[in-house]
């Protein structure tokens, strides 16, 4: 009993009565925090749904200008992916550190997988740049409005998530892995997993049924 | 004892950064192998299973014979396939179970999907309705669908 109390008091280290001697804030936050931003995420997947119904919806009507067939190009969007998936798997390497409270493993994963987050996102500036110079840019036709709203929101979030990961490693490095900061990570660790599993839909409904 | 502690705490696995999959599973069973020695390699099925779940549609598009298969035929393997990486990342990376710790997570996620569901298939359903009735009374070029005719 004494250890399934000692190891819940690591893993549920927010808990009022648990309180290690490193708690920097009143209790219980962690929980509710996490939860509260599980709830945003949901609202941000409505978010998404709609525009993945706008896109559905005008997706055929290129007005004239290139249809998705024209410009998609799959092996560039499977290097995309690759980046993505990859700092889905780091992050969770860094969560391991978190759990053993090892700041320098923490920041040193945090890093790759911003590494890998700074790759996808500059594809996609690179993608959108030539679209928008070549004159295909997302007022050219409704297709391609839709499109640059869909996959440009996906990659906003991305940027923020970066944002978010650069300022969090900051507060790692100066104050190590507290509570606060394990709830943070926590956080950050949702929403990094929750934009792979948009982009699994952005790939599937624009890139492969666009080439289809 | 064990259950009732479990059920008191919150929802959330610091561990993994989620939600308690193996929490649940260290009270029901008692024995834990290394916790992160679990995690680590929930962390690795989710990834070597996204791999192939990836990479079975890019190469089923990219294929200009298409494998052999018709374009209806790939059409249904890469949405199927999609909703099942959808899924190993929601068990895999985000830790989701049906575990009582987890209800009200589960709970706003299944509330989420109906929303997103309706929006998505009830959009895609009028506008279709819409075009057709459309074409049926402009006979516009299908290819302009409802934009405003120049």
């Amino acid at each position: 009993m004494s250890t399934i109390v000692h190891q819940q008091s690591q893993t549920f280290g927010a808990h009022p009565h648990m309180d290690g001697p490193d708690h920097e804030h009143h209790h219980d936050a962690g929980g509710n925090t996490v939860f509260g931003f599980w709830i945003y995420l949901m609202s941000d997947c409505l978010l998404f749904a709609s525009l993945f119904a706008g896109y559905a919806v005008l997706s055929r009507n290129t007005a004239g200008g290139p249809s998705g067939k024209d410009f998609f190009d799959l092996k560039y969007v499977a290097v995309e992916t690759l980046f993505l998936l990859l700092s889905s798997i780091t992050y969770g390497m860094a969560m391991m550190g978190t759990l053993k409270r090892n700041s320098a493993k923490v920041l040193i994963w945090l890093a790759i997988t911003g590494l890998f987050g700074l790759g996808f996102i500059g594809m996609e500036i690179n993608e959108f740049h030539n679209l928008i110079e070549e004159g295909n840019g997302p007022g050219r036709s409704a297709f391609l409005s839709a499109f640059f709203s869909l996959v440009g929101t996906h990659g906003i979030h991305v940027t923020s998530g970066l944002l978010w990961l650069s300022v969090l490693m900051y507060q790692v490095w100066t104050k190590g892995v507290t509570e606060t900061n394990r709830t943070r990570l926590m956080c950050l660790s949702l929403f990094w997993h929750f934009l792979d599993i948009v982009w699994i839909c952005v790939f599937t409904v624009v890139y492969l049924m666009g080439l289809l | 004892m064990a259950n009732s502690q479990q059920f008191r705490n919150s929802t959330v696995d610091p561990a993994s950064g989620t939600f308690g999959r193996r929490n649940a599973a260290r009270y029901v069973g008692g024995t834990v192998a290394g916790e992160s020695h679990a995690s680590v390699k929930s962390y690795l099925i989710g990834f070597v299973l996204s791999v192939l779940l990836t990479a079975v549609p890019f190469g089923l598009v990219m294929d200009p014979a298409h494998h052999g298969f018709t374009a209806a035929t790939v059409l249904a393997a890469i949405l199927v396939l999609a909703v099942v990486q959808v899924f190993v990342h929601i068990v895999y990376f985000l830790h989701m179970d049906r575990s009582a710790e987890q209800r009200w997570n589960v709970l706003a996620f299944s509330f989420t999907i109906l929303i997103l569901v309706i929006v998505v298939a009830g959009s895609v359903w009028i506008m279709h309705n819409a075009t057709t009735n459309m074409e049926h009374a402009m006979m516009p070029t299908s290819s302009e669908g409802f934009v405003p005719q120049k």
